[in-house]
């Protein structure tokens, strides 16, 4: 669990970092946002320990009622194949862009997209288990490119700290907040197959602290080596930032961070997406339902972004703020009614 | 062109299920939620292949948060 929750919060950020329109207080932004996280997490894991057996469907269902609850449960199910949409074109327009410039972009999309899924058909263990054998290596990835890339930084990009105003910065990490770190909602689908939910809490902090870590070792490392005005005009900082190194051919390590971390993300959301779909509709097995829903994942993905800086603007200025109901306002909404249920059926008991 | 290979597409997801479509518990609900979403992603797959490609659903959340915000996005 503590390294499928890293690698789900690692992802995409292996390529697109929320927090460069920051400038030189991006590493600033990060923090809050990544601090603030420990918050919006508590509410999804302390959810999860009022309905242990229940995923996020179950709950929607029982606290909404089952018409609304089901009208909810729709549209998780639509956020849950939305991200793997996104993850999946994050994927395929860096491939597109660094290391296949003449292979159709739709090629890429359905490359990834079929190992995907049937990893997924694989089941949730089978996941976690090759998650288990491949994380280190991409841990190992981030802290060796930090190292190697030492003699390039220049502390001076740091500063001047707050040019922009704190405002600014607060803004931004409320991007950082919603991408990646609110994104683990996707997480109350998976919460319920844990054996030792005593350890939820710990685990899910542990994984917090340990990807925050990384995605700080990051920015730190693209905004030191690159300066605030460079990160934000490439598109991709890291694979900018291997060409520091000439001598050396670092870029595949970045796109195997990638595949590993950002593949990964794409696996849960399917899992997410499947399991939702078989419980919206009282199923019993989610299998059946991975490869249309690779389909739809295909065909939204290569749909629902005409070009690339159109992909960054969205997830830039429109994704946090779509990504409000589904992070924020629905899943405390629900922990305030499952805290008032749970009042009352313990005062009905001692009554 | 575009459309045999869409259709292959989708007739080679359909075949890879069939076994477990037969031996599914639920069999009519399960066959409904089934060519739910098959038609969902063959029709998204046929849209993108028009002259007129209709626009994303990104431009339409993005019109709807708009409208919510009454103004831009930020």
């Amino acid at each position: 669990m503590f390294l499928l929750l890293l690698a789900f919060i690692y992802g995409s950020s292996a390529i697109i970092n929320s927090a460069v329109g920051a400038y030189q207080d991006a590493w600033f932004a990060f923090i809050i946002g990544w601090f603030s996280s420990y918050l919006l997490i508590g509410v999804y894991v302390y959810l999860s320990l009022l309905h242990p057996q229940r995923t996020l469907i179950d709950i929607l269902t029982e606290c909404f009622g089952r018409f609304f609850g089901k009208i909810f449960a729709t549209f998780y199910i639509f956020y849950f194949i939305h991200l793997a949409a996104l993850v999946l074109r994050n994927f395929g327009e860096y491939m597109n862009t660094v290391n296949y410039p003449d292979t159709p972009l739709l090629f890429l999309l359905i490359a990834l997209a079929v190992v995907t899924a049937f990893a997924v058909r694989n089941g949730l263990e089978a996941i976690s288990r090759v998650n288990e054998i491949l994380m280190p290596f991409a841990i190992f990835f981030v802290i060796a490119l930090f190292f190697i890339f030492f003699h390039t930084y220049e502390l001076k990009n740091l500063l001047p700290f707050l040019d922009k105003g704190f405002a600014h910065v607060l803004k931004i990490s409320f991007g950082v907040l919603t991408f990646p770190f609110g994104e683990t909602v996707v997480f109350l689908m998976i919460f319920p197959s844990l054996n030792k939910k005593e350890n939820l809490l710990k685990t899910t902090s542990l994984s917090i602290t340990a990807s925050g870590l990384i995605l700080l070792i990051i920015t730190l490392r693209d905004l030191m080596a690159l300066g605030p005005e460079l990160i934000n005009t490439i598109i991709f900082p890291p694979h900018s930032t291997t060409g520091l190194l000439p001598d050396f051919v670092i870029d595949p390590f970045i796109a195997a961070n990638l595949l590993i971390n950002g593949g990964l993300k794409i696996v849960i959301c399917l899992y997410a997406a499947s399991l939702g779909i078989t419980q919206l509709f009282g199923l019993q097995d989610y299998k059946l339902f991975v490869l249309p829903i690779t389909a739809i994942v295909i065909s939204l993905s290569n749909w629902i972004y005409e070009s690339l800086p159109e992909m960054l603007r969205w997830a830039a200025e429109v994704y946090p703020i779509y990504a409000i109901p589904f992070q924020f306002i629905i899943p405390i909404t629900l922990l305030l009614i499952s805290i008032i249920k749970k009042k009352r059926s313990t005062e009905k008991t001692t009554n | 062109m575009f459309i045999v290979g869409i259709v292959a597409a989708f007739l080679l997801i359909f075949l890879l299920d069939l076994k477990k479509l037969i031996n599914a518990n639920q069999r009519k609900t399960t066959l409904l939620a089934y060519l739910l979403l098959l038609t969902t992603g063959f029709s998204i797959s046929l849209l993108q292949i028009l002259a007129d490609k209709p626009p994303s659903p990104a431009v339409y959340i993005e019109k709807m948060i708009d409208f919510l915000l009454g103004g831009g996005t930020p």
